[in-house]
């Protein structure tokens, strides 16, 4: 009897942990109120071509289906290492980024930048975050990537996507093609999308 | 025995020692290692110098048979565009010693160079490498460089590393230091005095950074403001390998870092009038709004990339001065006056980031 129990409750823990079932996911949100966020950009922007200076970054993610998400970075043609050790980093992210974990960084970005209030002085790296709603509703800040706030985690979910675009066993990748699923994965956030108000 | 003295040995001998020569007069016909000086018959040569003609040949040896990759090493270093055109290799130069000089390959071939490559292929490509850009003294535009970090949590960065960037970083400053006070006249004193503060105070911070740990996956350097709001640079991952791999391209970036701390928006913020207005004009950058949110100074990027080709070349040309009109602007620094710096307002143009 005892190991009945056991097992009929290992068997419910597995059926809700391995149920990866999205649309009851959004559905579950949408009941919030709160439509998911499922796609961002993040772009770190550099200087005009004719100036010297550190070539623009686009991070795209793509959470809408499937079990993970799909990250690709573009802009640097980046010089490869020689040898690129596996690194605690990578070899974390080497099983890639999932649905559900790159919706909650999306949406925790989302918190931070609802609460910013900080000044701006002007800067020569400015940062440009884009996030898409599951329902189309489009959020949208600038600012720069040294500042305090909304930045500074940008820069850390920047570079836990870096890390699985960065690692070869992840199905996603530092690349300037589109992943295929995804909209775009163009070098500049795409025009034509704009803000709701 | 009776058998073997039997033998025809005479069917062997003869046909064994005609292929011998031939195969001997092939390699050296085909494989011409060592050039030959004028007159200079092949078959002059010692017998043991054949075998050398081999796939297995030293570097050292390689390199004697292309004199010009060393003669200009150096340059290529530096530019691969000023290089002259390949001179003949029945020149006097070519009998110069070029111990020790190994050849210039791209990185990623030189570990399966000699597998992969004949020697006859080899001499190719280091002649391809020097002839490549024929046009005496017109340097190529500088492309975007940047050498991806491996990421934060891995000390890849050994202390022998950035004992190099340090010793780059303060080359730069001294540079850039020495370029300020040799143009001393073309600022006011107070200005001259914060503008000396503004390099002098500067810091630089080891990768990877908590603040901003994506930087680890770059090979780029950020100018910022550290918590106290003194001028700070961030540098990525990736850059350690610039310095190594790449020392005037390394120089030039950790200038233009510096020189950033003399933009026209950092000099407003510490309330000092910016003195690039006859630079500015020279290069025909006009501004148009004020230091705003999101967006950047086409004057900031300027300024400090025309400072830092000033005082640290990179081997190659800032694109905008490419062109021969802006490249003037270039040739006549500094382009600072007094009597501009007071006449003028401290008008700042920041463009919008999106172009």
């Amino acid at each position: 009897m005892k190991f009945i129990t056991i097992l009929s409750f290992l068997l419910s823990c597995s059926g809700c942990l391995s149920a990866q079932n999205h649309p009851s996911l959004e559905a579950l949100e949408q009941m919030k109120g709160v439509s998911p966020l499922v796609e961002g950009y993040i772009e770190y922007g550099g200087p005009e071509e004719r100036w010297m200076g550190p070539s623009s970054l686009m991070i795209h993610v793509l959470a809408k289906e499937g079990t993970l998400a799909q990250i690709t970075v573009s802009g640097p043609n980046f010089v490869e290492p020689i040898e690129m050790p596996p690194t605690p980093a990578r070899t974390l992210a080497s099983s890639g980024m999932s649905v559900e974990m790159a919706r909650d960084h999306l949406k925790n970005l989302a918190g931070a930048i609802a609460q910013d209030e900080s000044p701006f002085q002007g800067c020569l790296s400015p940062l440009r975050v884009r996030m898409i709603h599951a329902n189309g509703a489009v959020e949208e800040k600038q600012g720069c990537r040294s500042q305090k706030g909304w930045p500074g985690l940008t820069n850390q979910i920047a570079s836990q996507m870096m890390a699985v675009a960065s690692s070869t066993a992840a199905p996603n990748a530092f690349s300037e093609k589109t992943p295929e699923g995804s909209t775009q994965a163009p070098d500049r956030i795409p025009a034509g999308i704009e803000p709701k108000k | 025995m009776r058998r073997m003295r039997d033998f025809p040995w005479r069917y062997v001998f003869w046909p064994s020692l005609v292929a011998g020569i031939g195969w001997v007069v092939y390699i050296q016909l085909n494989l011409p290692l060592v050039p030959t000086p004028p007159g200079q018959d092949l078959s002059s040569k010692g017998p043991s110098q054949a075998p050398e003609a081999e796939e297995g040949k030293s570097e050292k040896q390689i390199t004697e048979a292309m004199p010009e990759a060393k003669v200009h090493k150096k340059e290529h270093a530096m530019d691969t565009a000023t290089r002259e055109p390949a001179s003949s290799p029945h020149e006097p130069q070519v009998a110069e010693s070029t111990e020790g000089v190994p050849v210039e390959v791209p990185v990623g071939a030189k570990k399966n160079m000699k597998s992969k490559l004949g020697l006859k292929q080899l001499g190719e490509l280091a002649a391809s490498k020097v002839s490549e850009n024929p046009e005496k003294g017109v340097p190529t535009p500088c492309a975007k460089l940047e050498y991806r970090g491996h990421g934060p949590g891995m000390a890849i960065l050994t202390q022998e590393q950035w004992d190099k960037v340090m010793s780059e970083f303060h080359w730069a400053k001294n540079h850039l230091l020495a370029w300020l006070r040799e143009n001393k006249k073309s600022f006011s004193d107070s200005t001259y005095a914060e503008m000396e503060k503004q390099v002098q105070s500067l810091k630089v911070q080891r990768p990877p950074t908590l603040d901003e740990p994506d930087l680890a996956w770059r090979g780029v350097g950020v100018w910022t403001h550290d918590d106290t709001g003194a001028p700070l640079v961030r540098l990525g991952g990736g850059f350690p390998l610039l310095v190594e791999k790449n020392q005037a391209r390394a120089r030039f970036e950790l200038a233009r870092l510096l020189a950033q701390a003399w933009t026209p928006c950092e000099l407003n913020r510490i309330s000092v009038t910016h003195p690039w207005n006859p630079l500015l004009q020279c290069l025909q950058i006009t501004g148009q709004n004020g230091c705003s949110a999101g967006s950047y100074s086409e004057e900031a990027w300027a300024v400090s990339s025309t400072l830092a080709a000033h005082v640290a070349d990179p081997g190659c040309v800032v694109p905008a001065f490419h062109e021969s009109a802006l490249s003037a602007c270039m040739k006549s620094i500094p382009l600072a006056s007094p009597t501009n710096e007071s006449a003028q307002s401290p008008a700042v143009s920041w463009k919008e980031a999106r172009r």
